[in-house]
């Protein structure tokens, strides 16, 4: 029974490892790199962890790990390599991505100025009165021949979308069709019948115009080239006066060999060239570069490349960047101090009243006091922003300030220093019920005859405070002190939710606000397309902000001996 | 005793703290059952509470709208019944035309019914129309008794009558004698011209004034915008290529004058001479008359220079004889070349001098003008500003006096609007009545305003609120009759189109299984009524009439009537609700995807750590120490970085997995599940404490140590683990930033998201909705995390707190 079970699992095994070997080759065939290692590398690990004895003991990880490598070892290491390459808005796509669509996409394409030009016959066959999208062409050349354009093949696809597509031209000959008065009415291919529709010379088709251009045209035609027996490519353009031709087309750039200067020496390498001018074009910073007339450069596509640690120097030398980043990673240390500052006064301050042996009803006050924790962070964000913080309709601005006060409205969203008192009020809300919580239970684990002691030795009320409580609280309380800073330090709901980070610091490049701490403000960079995606400058931050934070928990579990009570 | 004492304070200050502390959320709950506009109101808290926002987003009822579309989808065989058989699609037809009959017959029930309260009111108020009206006379009184004051001295109310019946026109003079104003006022009017008038008139003149400076200003600066810029062109001009120039023909002539000063050597020359001294005379002449342009600096000194050597060569050389020397040969050359550049340069250079001369002379004079019209209005001004203060200054002293001229006015007409009202009876004069206090109330905030003493002026204004009443009575009468006219006429219309409708519907239903889609032309034109006529017609009066309803349960001076205000209020809010448009909301279907996600990832995530979290405990393996260690330092990286790699990855998997694919609860799911070892720690504790001993003798029995895990620990283990799903469960559920990047439609958001778009965009200021969505997802997680506080409580502070 034990020996069928093993085979069990060894053929399990072999499946499983087939499997992921399988899947690692083709996410590396795509692109996936780093995913592709990581699943090598997992694969190796598990059947380790199986195979070798010694090794039980990770067997019980083996969920964990799977999930640990995919899902956090490999975006960290993702994020490591993109930290250090121009990845973002205008750098999507990989070199050779880039390359396949300079060569292919329509859009790179010209009308040379010898083209000729083709008439054209659009066939649409009709479910009852409505005409559907389903067409056939014919192209008729400058000899008066005719053509049917044949079946459309997808030479590229992008999300199941055709981008580009090709047809050929196949000699009326071979194909069934209808006449009346010498003119092909209808066109019967495949037991399908399909009626004579547009034609852009026949006025009496002009009604069928919108409907060829909307669902016929622009959605199919404009991608598809139509190839004619002298290799000729063909393809709908708009002309002068709007309406759409058929023409000879020339795709705009070539691969071909050119002479290029390279660290000093000249070397003969594949490049792009601009097909029209005949020139190479210029490969600079991720960018392909063409010219235009007057030689001046002119951006086509970029692609990643590596930029060294530009991403990270940029940060010190780049003024439009460094200027609001000093103030964001200021202010969030200064955010993340003050809230734990803040959240422990208060909530100190309700521990020790409510520590007080006398008071009855504690468990209720304490219950309610815990409620702002207790509500879900977010939910709690949104209700202040909204009910509260709206400089408009908000409680506080029409019902404290201008009933109470007479004052005016106070510009919670876009003052600078009102957001940042605003975010702070909410923040402090927020956290100090726990901070009460850890608080009452570390007051009520000193010992009570301390304080007797002292009392008999005539200590007074602050004295016992200051010499007792205080330091014996914190002995408790300062590893969670470090770790609320950690905590608030990326506290990112609340600042996103609540003012987004804005408002936003004038004279920079990037979409710095007042209120942005770094984890805001990279979330900003890499996820808000207002200024464009910088993934790669995300990315250093991110690292940046890993070391802050886990310098600071290293400390703190240090401190705390959280490593030795692991062995215990 | 003075300890209780001493708590009873602390108490006070404790339950002020909790209810300043939970105002959002008492906010939050009180907001979610108000029936107005929560955001406009003026007021924090309202009467008028409804459930509606609950049932709206969690119990929609499908109102006519929503039915005429249901019936527009069946008829035209489209989603969702396009897959239905026919016999269904009739059946649900049939009953979706039986509730469009029911709304009608509710919506005239309501009708009847608010008719009924209202014709009770009417009655009501007629019958009492004495009592009423006796209740506005002593408010009346009220306020006459309220509004005495003091008469100042003669002198100032005189002064205060000259100008009230001179600036304000607010008195006529015949009018005084009829108040009760006695005084000579005739014999203070130089005086008050003296004090007041004058310098009135004169500040009106100088304001006058001042606008007609600035009107000239503003043209002027037009051209001053013009001269600037042409001199500013002409002079680069001058600078860049005239002076130049200049400079190197003031070189030439040097050189030239240099040649013919030098004694002449011997060596002779043959000099073909021929017009170049009328050309250099030309020339001079010109240069001659550039010297009289006005140009400043150092460019005139170029200009002087050159005249000056060409005078000097003139003169030379016309005393000059040898002219057949070499000296003067090259001499004559030079002169040629000169000639040759000069000529043409030099009467370019006339023109643009001379028009620069004309365009500076101009600029200096416009901008010098131009500051000094400025100058001139700036102290027009400061002199107005002094003026004025000045003037309110004095005007101030005369307050008291105008006070009490305008309260005697008042009184005036409160007595005549006491002896006007007697003959009034309500209903039926309310138009009059209205008309009449609308005239009082102009007439108090007229007085009022000369009047500094704000208590003296609130209290006036809490007398004059005790009449908005009438106001708000007429305005029911008059939106209600006509609400209740429309609606009336709305209905039976209705009827009309839904039996049409439900004549054709079949038929329609039939032809479009068959193919042939037919939209049924009564459907299209009840919908666009309902939809756009009923908002504009009805619901506006409708919407007016209920808060003069709601209002009047508070304003109306009698409290017999509040059961009625409060019936009519309500049955109309409830006759709103058949007929408005409403937008569809996704709670439910939010709360469902938060339930799932949350669910599945707690479950898995806690199975995970259950199993890594055992051989930490039992075993002894490399990695041990600082397994766990590293990894909660690993999760120290923002997660949020995580999406990056993992929104690529996403999307490729989506391509071939589409449920793990971006925008799916899948993909979330997968994501989530990247959100270990945070609760390893918490598990690993638990199961340090189970005794190894139980293990240890399983083992003895033959069990292996997978079984001893699976069949002894685990269950051992099993209130722990419950707590770590539901914390896992509580902390998914409440994640918004990860699913906000990954969810896109609307149907497929989580609760979190959902509610984020509830407070965004369109729905800002909506609420109502708002604070119910909230309040819906906050209740059961406060209540879970509440009973599961000691154990959060423990979580957070087990990985830190020794002992």
């Amino acid at each position: 029974m034990g020996k069928l079970w093993k085979i069990v699992g060894y053929i399990f095994l072999a499946l499983f490892n087939a499997f992921s070997i399988w899947g690692a080759s083709f996410l590396f065939s795509r692109g996936f790199y780093e995913l592709s290692i990581t699943f090598f590398v997992l694969v190796f690990l598990i059947d380790y962890f199986v195979l070798n004895k010694n090794a039980y003991p990770y067997r019980y990880m083996i969920p964990a790990v799977i999930l640990l490598f995919v899902l956090v070892l490999y975006p960290i290491t993702f994020t490591i390599k993109t930290a250090f390459t121009n990845y973002g808005t205008g750098h999507i796509m990989t070199r050779q991505e880039v390359v396949d669509r300079l060569l292919t996409d329509p859009i790179y394409t010209y009308v040379p100025d010898d083209a000729k030009n083709y008439d054209y016959q659009i066939f649409v066959r009709y479910e009852g009165i409505e005409p559907t999208e389903e067409f056939k062409m014919i192209v008729i050349n400058e000899k008066g021949e005719k053509y049917l354009v044949g079946n459309i093949k997808e030479i590229r696809v992008q999300a199941g979308k055709m981008i580009l597509g090709e047809a050929e031209l196949i000699p009326m000959e071979k194909v069934e069709t209808l006449k009346e008065d010498g003119k092909i009415i209808a066109i019967i291919d495949d037991e399908k019948t399909y009626n004579y529709f547009y034609s852009p010379n026949d006025k009496e088709t002009a009604i069928n115009e919108i409907f060829f251009k909307s669902k016929i045209a622009f959605p199919i035609l404009s991608k598809v080239e139509i190839v004619d027996n002298q290799r000729n490519r063909l393809s709908l353009r708009f002309s002068e006066d709007g309406t759409l031709k058929l023409v000879q087309i020339k795709h705009l750039y070539r691969m071909a060999l050119s002479e290029v200067i390279e660290n000093g020496k000249t070397v003969v390498k594949t490049t792009l060239v601009n097909d029209k001018y005949n020139r190479p074009l210029l490969e600079e910073n991720g960018t392909f570069y063409d010219f235009n007339e007057d030689g001046e450069k002119v951006p086509i596509l970029g692609y990643i490349s590596t930029v060294g640690g530009k991403n990270f120097t940029k940060i010190f030398t780049d003024p439009t960047v460094s200027g609001p980043f000093t103030k964001i990673f200021l202010w969030n240390f200064t955010y993340a101090a003050l809230s734990v500052l803040f959240t422990f006064i208060i909530g100190l301050l309700f521990a020790l009243v409510l520590n007080n042996r006398t008071l009855g009803g504690k468990a209720i006050y304490r219950t309610l006091l815990i409620i702002p924790w207790a509500i879900p962070a977010f939910i709690s964000v949104l209700i202040w922003k909204n009910g509260f913080f709206n400089e408009t309709y908000g409680v506080i601005n029409r019902f404290i300030v201008e009933n109470i006060f007479n004052g005016n409205p106070i510009k919670w969203m876009t003052n600078p220093f009102w957001a940042k008192v605003a975010v702070l009020i909410v923040n402090t809300w927020l956290g100090f019920p726990y901070m009460m919580t850890v608080s009452l239970g570390a007051l009520q684990s000193i010992p009570e005859e301390l304080y007797e002691a002292a009392s008999i030795d005539g200590a007074s009320k602050s004295q016992r405070f200051w010499k007792i409580t205080f330091p014996l609280l914190m002995t408790t309380i300062a590893p969670l002190l470090v770790g609320s800073f950690a905590f608030n330090f990326n506290n990112f709901v609340n600042i996103y939710l609540l003012t987004s980070g804005g408002p936003a610091i004038p004279n920079t490049t990037t979409p710095a606000g007042a209120t942005d701490i770094l984890i805001s403000y990279t979330y900003k960079l890499a996820f808000e397309a207002g200024r464009g995606q910088d993934f790669g400058f995300a990315s250093a931050i991110s690292i940046l902000i890993f070391f802050i934070v886990a310098g600071i928990s290293f400390v703190n579990f240090r401190i705390s001996g959280s490593f030795e009570e692991v062995n215990r | 005793m003075v300890v209780k004492r001493k708590n009873w304070i602390t108490h006070i200050i404790l339950i002020i703290l909790v209810v300043l502390i939970l105002f959002p959320v008492v906010w939050v709950v009180s907001t979610s059952l108000r029936r107005d506009d929560a955001a406009f109101s003026s007021k924090l808290f309202s009467s008028r509470m409804s459930l509606q926002n609950y049932k709206d987003l969690l119990f929609p009822e499908e109102n006519v709208l929503r039915l005429l579309s249901d019936i527009e989808s069946i008829t035209t065989n489209s989603q969702p019944y396009d897959k239905q058989p026919v016999e269904s699609l009739i059946e649900k037809f049939k009953s979706d035309i039986v509730n469009l009959k029911k709304y009608s017959q509710e919506s005239k029930d309501l009708i009847k019914e608010t008719d009924k309260e209202y014709s009770y009111i009417e009655n009501f108020v007629e019958e009492n129309s004495e009592k009423l009206i006796q209740g506005i006379k002593s408010v009346v009184e009220d306020l006459t008794n309220d509004l005495v004051i003091k008469k100042p001295e003669d002198e100032i109310l005189a002064i205060a009558i000259n100008s009230l019946i001179y600036d304000d026109k607010k008195i006529k003079e015949r009018n005084l004698e009829d108040i009760g104003i006695d005084v000579d006022y005739g014999n203070y009017k130089v005086k008050w011209q003296e004090e007041l008038n004058e310098k009135k008139q004169l500040i009106e003149e100088m304001e006058e004034y001042i606008k007609s400076l600035e009107n000239k200003i503003k043209s002027m600066k037009k051209d001053l915008d013009y001269y600037q810029e042409e001199y500013r062109r002409l002079e680069l001009i001058l600078n860049e290529s005239i002076i130049p120039q200049f400079e190197s023909f003031n070189k030439t002539l040097e050189v030239a004058y240099n040649l013919l000063s030098n004694k002449s050597n011997q060596i002779r020359a043959i000099v073909s001479e021929k017009t170049e001294y009328e050309d250099f005379i030309r020339i001079y002449n010109i240069v001659e008359e550039l010297k009289t342009f006005k140009i400043n600096g150092e460019n005139k000194k170029v200009i002087d220079k050159l005249f000056e050597n060409m005078t000097n060569v003139k003169l030379l050389w016309e005393g000059y004889t040898e002219k057949n020397s070499a000296n003067y040969a090259d001499f004559i050359s030079l002169i040629k070349q000169f000639n040759l550049k000069a000529l043409k340069q030099i009467k370019e250079s006339y023109n643009l001098l001379s028009k620069f001369s004309s365009v500076e002379n101009e600029y200096l004079r416009i901008s010098n003008e131009y500051t000094l019209l400025s100058n001139k209005l700036n102290n027009e001004k400061s002199k107005i500003e002094e003026l004025k203060d000045e003037y309110e200054n004095i005007e101030k002293k005369y307050m008291p006096g105008k006070a009490y001229v305008m309260s005697k006015v008042v009184e005036n007409t409160l007595n005549s609007f006491v002896e006007k009202i007697n003959g009034y009876s309500l209903p039926k004069d309310i138009n009059k009545l209205y008309l009449s206090i609308r005239v009082l109330n102009r007439k108090v905030n007229d007085l009022l305003y000369y009047i500094e003493d704000s208590k003296f002026k609130s209290s006036i204004r809490a007398d004059l609120r005790k009449l908005d009443w009438v106001a708000t009575y007429r305005n029911l009468i008059k939106r209600y009759e006509k609400f209740s006219d429309d609606a009336k006429e709305f209905v039976e219309e209705y009827d009309k189109y839904v039996a049409q409708i439900e004549s054709t519907g079949i038929n329609a239903i039939y032809s479009a299984k068959n193919g042939v889609k037919v939209r049924i032309a009564a459907l299209l034109q009840l919908f666009t009524k309902v939809q756009s006529s009923y908002p504009a017609e009805i619901a506006s009066n409708l919407g007016i009439a209920s808060k003069a309803a709601a209002d009047l349960m508070e304003q109306f001076p009698l409290n017999d009537l509040d059961k009625h205000f409060k019936n009519i209020d309500e049955k109309l809010f409830r006759y709103d609700q058949i007929w408005k448009q409403k937008q569809r909301h996704y709670l439910w279907r939010w709360i469902f995807n938060s339930v799932i996600v949350a669910g599945i990832v707690a479950i898995v995530t806690t199975l995970v750590n259950a199993l890594a979290a055992y051989p930490f405990s039992r075993m002894r393996f490399k990695g041990r120490k600082y397994g766990i260690m590293s990894l909660l330092l690993i999760q120290m990286f923002p997660a949020i970085m995580y999406m990056i790699a993992l929104y690529g990855f996403l999307s490729f998997i989506g391509r071939y997995i589409p449920w793990l694919g971006l925008n799916t609860l899948g993909g979330l799911i997968f994501v989530y599940l990247g959100n270990i070892a945070f609760n390893m720690y918490l598990i690993k504790g638990f199961y340090d404490t189970i005794p190894s001993s139980l293990e240890e003798a399983a083992m003895i029995d033959g069990a292996t140590r997978w079984q001893t895990f699976w069949r002894i620990v685990l269950p051992l283990a099993s209130p722990i683990l419950a707590v770590v799903v539901i914390l896992t469960f509580m902390g998914t559920f409440n994640e918004f930033v990860l699913a906000k990047i990954i969810l896109q439609d609307v149907e497929k958001y989580t609760y979190a998201v959902g509610l984020w778009t509830f407070s965004s965009g369109p729905y800002e200021t909506e609420w109502g909705l708002f604070s119910a969505a909230a309040l819906v997802g906050m209740l059961p997680m406060v209540i879970l995390f509440l009973s599961m506080q000691k154990y959060l409580v423990g979580g957070l502070t087990k990985g830190s707190v020794k002992g």
